[in-house]
């Protein structure tokens, strides 16, 4: 009971010097919020790394060329060894019939010069076409599934940009490294400002801590309002990182939606999910308690060694 | 006859970094509900022995002992726990500047515990009254005189009704006639049993309490 007390007026204490000095600390959470914020995005980032993969053209194409003498089972054989791949690799395919496919290209007026010759030949000399989206940048399974598909019979070429393949694949990997580095860098800077907080809090205060101290305050009575000034701001700078957050995928949405020609369609930001959120301000506030008590450590012992 | 000795120093010596010997080789026991005075100039070692026996200081060597703990012989905690018992007060007084003369004496029952809002006004007023400062209450620290301050200090100390009392030199910043009102003080709040020890360099304005003495001169007895 005595602890839940004193929790209570480390709590008021906090707020009413919080307060009292709201343009002080209103610099102190725009900090935090900032750094916070900067964590959130790349959470946020690597949220949405999966769902902008499978929205998005990132896979590359395989292209299925089918020997213009294949008849409806050889085109039947290929799909099936196509589907047997599994979704995990497929995302789907398309057929494109050589009837089709002139078809096309006859009614369409920019090819319908250069490709005179082939729209008036009594023969189709195109071959029909098997278009696979996949669901994968991983070169080692697309070159597998290449290699699979060439080997069936009646099917003359598969072409795939093998390379296009592994720059996205590579640029998805640095994405979500630096994402990492991102957080880790500003998960230290978090520290580092609550730290450097408490040490000017333990200075401002240092004539009650040092009477404190003296007439037998121990180190959870000191460290207990420290702890509570500091978890309050991180707490507020939190909820203001999220509403940032929130801030900033709307906009970029509405941008994303302006251009969606240029990025796809489902190219949309989504927010931490409020779970996701609430975890993140667990751990930051488990990090804020653990440099606290640091700091608090790091100043008894100096000033201790001094006297 | 242990159980009455609620201090006792044994062989106890005090370096500084540097090889400085603040106290040497010192023995003495100190009763319950005694006024004991350390006298001597500066550097003759009276704020060391206040510092041992409020274990903010550990001796190099010999043993402190209150109530029967060794203090050479507890952790930190454990030290900064018996200081809870103990009332102290400052030459320079140590006061907070940062809140009133109400949340100033306050402290030690803050850092106690267990104590209801009620019961710490009425221990406050009471500690107050004991110390003439009743009427101040409500003031700023800056507010009050070098002599109220030095009041205030002793309220403080006294509110939690420790079993011992410790004063460094409350009597150094303060003129004969404020200096005899704070000894008085003492006298007061040791006949109602509590132990205290009181340092000071002047010793004309001791003498006449007719009580215990030590003497000391550079961290030995003298006289």
């Amino acid at each position: 009971m005595d602890k839940i007390n004193n929790h209570i007026k480390s709590f008021k204490q906090s707020w009413s010097y919080i307060l009292s000095q709201p343009i002080e600390h209103l610099i102190n959470i725009l900090v935090l919020g900032l750094i916070i914020t900067i964590c959130g995005i790349g959470l946020s980032l690597n949220n949405n790394m999966d769902t902008w993969k499978a929205n998005n053209i990132v896979y590359p194409q395989m292209i299925v060329y089918m020997n213009t003498q294949a008849n409806q089972a050889d085109i039947d054989a290929t799909q099936k060894a196509i589907n047997k791949a599994g979704a995990k690799i497929v995302k789907s395919s398309q057929f494109i019939s050589k009837d089709q496919a002139l078809a096309e290209l006859s009614q369409d007026k920019n090819m319908k010069e250069i490709s005179s010759d082939v729209i008036s030949s009594s023969d189709n000399p195109l071959p029909d076409v098997i278009i696979i989206n996949t669901s994968t940048s991983e070169s080692s399974i697309l070159n597998k599934l290449d290699m699979q598909i060439s080997q069936i019979a009646m099917v003359d070429d598969v072409q795939v940009d093998m390379n296009y393949a592994g720059k996205v694949d590579n640029l998805i990997l640095f994405a979500s490294r630096l994402s990492f580095a991102i957080q880790i860098l500003f998960i230290a800077v978090l520290g580092l400002v609550i730290y450097n907080m408490i040490r000017l809090q333990m200075m401002l205060k240092s004539d009650a801590i040092q009477v404190s101290r003296l007439i037998g305050a121990s180190d959870s009575f000191i460290m207990r309002p420290l702890i509570h000034y500091a978890l309050w701001q991180v707490t507020i700078a939190t909820l203001a990182a999220y509403a940032g957050l929130f801030f900033i995928s709307n906009s970029l949405n509405n941008l994303f939606a302006s251009f969606s020609n240029l990025f796809g369609n489902g190219f949309k930001i989504t927010l931490l999910p409020i779970e996701q959120f609430a975890m993140m301000w667990a751990s930051i506030a488990i990090f804020t308690i653990f440099t606290v008590f640091l700091a608090v450590r790091w100043v008894f012992n100096n000033t201790q060694a001094k006297q | 006859m242990l159980e009455n000795k609620i201090i006792k120093f044994q062989q106890v010596t005090k370096k500084y970094t540097g090889d400085i010997t603040a106290i040497n080789n010192l023995s003495f026991d100190i009763e319950k509900g005694e006024l004991v005075f350390l006298a001597g100039h500066s550097g003759a070692g009276k704020s060391t022995i206040l510092k041992l026996i409020a274990g903010t200081e550990v001796a190099s060597s010999g043993s402190v002992v209150i109530n029967n703990i060794d203090l050479g012989k507890i952790s930190q905690n454990n030290r900064t726990f018996i200081r809870q018992h103990i009332g102290f007060v400052f030459q320079d007084h140590k006061i907070l500047f940062d809140r009133n003369v109400f949340d100033n004496v306050r402290l030690p029952l803050d850092i106690i515990g267990g104590f209801t809002e009620k019961e710490i006004h009425e221990k406050v007023s009471n500690a107050l009254e004991s110390v003439g400062l009743e009427h101040k209450i409500k003031s700023r620290p800056e507010q009050l005189s070098g002599g109220e301050q030095q009041r205030l200090c002793i309220a403080r100390a006294v509110i939690h009704k420790p079993k011992i009392l410790i004063a460094d030199e409350p009597t150094a910043n303060l003129d004969r006639a404020n200096a005899l009102k704070i000894l008085e003080l003492f006298k007061q709040f040791h006949k109602s049993g509590v132990t205290i020890i009181i340092s000071a360099h002047d010793e004309s304005i001791l003498n006449d309490y007719g009580k215990r003495i030590i003497r000391l001169s550079k961290g030995q007895f003298r006289g």
